[in-house]
């Protein structure tokens, strides 16, 4: 089996007799689609019969070169943990390591059905009613014991007094590893966050780690069906995750609705009811501040994967140049000194 | 021969993303496409005033090294800061430009480093806040999107 990027043709065969041998049953692919998935995996979506019922599945297959075992383990793994609670997942089915099947590392999961991540379309009422469970989702997670759901097996408990730090040194590392051209704000921004480390986390909580609007799984009129994308997630402090679902790169389109969706002011009032936190103000402009400049490492690092040709999806040159320039007027609203502090 | 590169390179992106992509069968494809011809929209500016524009920076930063030459005292100065005032591109290819943007972009930070402190002298915040001011310029001239 090819280890390269593989046409939705060459799925069906191998993919068929894995689930059969998997559910000891007779599986007949009938359909297999590749769809856009994030730039990290291979996405396919496969409609199939098991014994005779037809039956839906994502696929998600391991680039060639991928150095993201960790990662896909965490992915799975965090489906697995956060399957059954209040915070909706698709079903994962399997995990396969042996290349033999599909030339790589997979995993497979129940397909969410006639289900969208764009908001777009969405009239006022349907914004509305999808930012209210959003950001209430996020804050149940928020108030969820990530020990008592098994993430301490997936990655890493840090100290309470240890959140902030480790991730800024983890992300100022990947600036400085993966930055094709010197960056001055970036370096700006790691400056300022080192000089102003926020306070102990109010408690330690599962952090999705890219909790934003396209992340997610809707029905326009019944709401979010599953959240999507866990292959960031780690133990941390909860504000991460919710100033990353505010960041302003996620409300381009209509700037006073955070995540296209509700005024951020409402968003964080839901998030404090549901996870019975408080976000301090203070203490949120650090982490404010922090997750754009995840975000600038990111756009970064996508664009050194492209240049460096580990990865020739467009989306990568597209993130790496105009996320980048995005990222960088942010941290300059936030960080210009005549400009004042974020708010 | 192309006599006008931008012009033709922004046919070549309308075509993609007008003909090409509405044609494509699958979601993927739609996306790699839409994705492939926006890219090469944002390099029609990039071909077109690219160079012009690195100059202009670096034009900038060697302002802002004269300036704070001036200002501080040689301790406070990063290591090289005294060759930048009479250095040139070797050509002016993009990658020639680049490598002389690239060196001055990395005295800038460690320039930066030294004024943007907890407790600046009056000179500090002078050239701290000259190169706050050249970033907002530096991005503004750099912007791809609206």
């Amino acid at each position: 089996m090819n280890a390269g990027s593989l046409a939705p043709e060459a799925v069906a065969d191998p993919i068929s007799r894995f689930l059969a041998e998997q559910w000891g049953a007779e599986v007949a692919v009938t359909r297999v689609e590749k769809i856009f998935g994030g730039a990290s995996r291979e996405t396919f979506r496969v409609k199939l019969t098991v014994n005779g019922a037809p039956r839906g599945v994502i696929v998600r297959r391991d680039p060639p070169s991928s150095l993201i075992d960790t990662e896909r383990q965490l992915e799975y793994g965090a489906y697995k943990a956060v399957y059954g609670t209040s915070v909706p997942v698709p079903e994962p089915l399997f995990l396969e390591d042996d290349p033999e099947w599909l030339g790589q590392p997979f995993s497979v999961m129940a397909e969410i059905e006639n289900a969208v991540t764009a908001v777009a379309g969405l009239d006022a009422a349907d914004r509305r009613d999808i930012g209210e469970q959003k950001w209430r989702i996020l804050g149940e997670l928020a108030a969820m014991d990530p020990i008592a759901l098994g993430f301490d097996e997936l990655v890493d408990v840090p100290p309470l007094d240890g959140c902030a730090a480790r991730e800024l040194n983890y992300w100022a590392g990947v600036v400085e590893q993966d930055e094709l051209h010197p960056q001055p704000i970036a370096r700006a921004a790691i400056r300022w966050l080192r000089r102003n480390m926020p306070p102990p986390a109010q408690k330690l909580s599962v952090v999705h780690g890219d909790y934003r609007t396209g992340n997610f799984l809707l029905t326009p009129g019944e709401g979010i069906k599953a959240i999507l994308d866990w292959e960031m997630a780690h133990i941390g402090d909860p504000l991460e995750d919710l100033a990353w679902s505010l960041d302003p790169l996620w409300s381009q389109a209509t700037p006073e609705l955070a995540g296209e969706l509700l005024p951020r002011e409402e968003a964080i009032r839901i998030w404090e009811r549901a996870s019975g936190l408080r976000c301090d103000p203070g203490v949120f402009r650090w982490w404010r501040v922090f997750v754009s400049l995840k975000g600038l490492a990111i756009w970064i690092s996508s664009s050194e994967e492209f240049h460096t040709g580990a990865s020739k999806e467009a989306i990568l040159a597209l993130a790496g140049w105009i996320m980048t320039d995005r990222q960088n007027h942010i941290l300059l609203d936030y960080l210009m000194p005549a400009a004042g502090a974020a708010s | 021969m192309i006599p006008r590169p931008p012009e033709a390179l922004q046919m070549l992106s309308q075509r993609i993303l007008s003909h090409l992509v509405p044609d494509l069968q699958s979601s993927y494809g739609q996306s790699e496409g839409g994705y492939v011809g926006m890219l090469l929209l944002s390099l029609v500016k990039e071909l077109e005033s690219g160079i012009e524009r690195r100059l202009a920076d670096i034009r900038d930063m060697k302002v802002i090294f004269e300036q704070a030459s001036s200002a501080l005292p040689p301790s406070m100065l990063p290591d090289g800061l005294d060759t930048v005032d009479s250095a040139e591109p070797a050509s002016l290819s993009m990658s020639d430009v680049n490598a002389l943007h690239d060196q001055l972009a990395s005295l800038l930070i460690a320039l930066h480093d030294a004024v943007d402190v907890v407790s600046p002298n009056e000179a500090q915040q002078k050239v701290n806040a000259t190169i706050w001011r050249y970033l907002g310029e530096h991005a503004r001239r750099h912007r791809v999107s609206p």
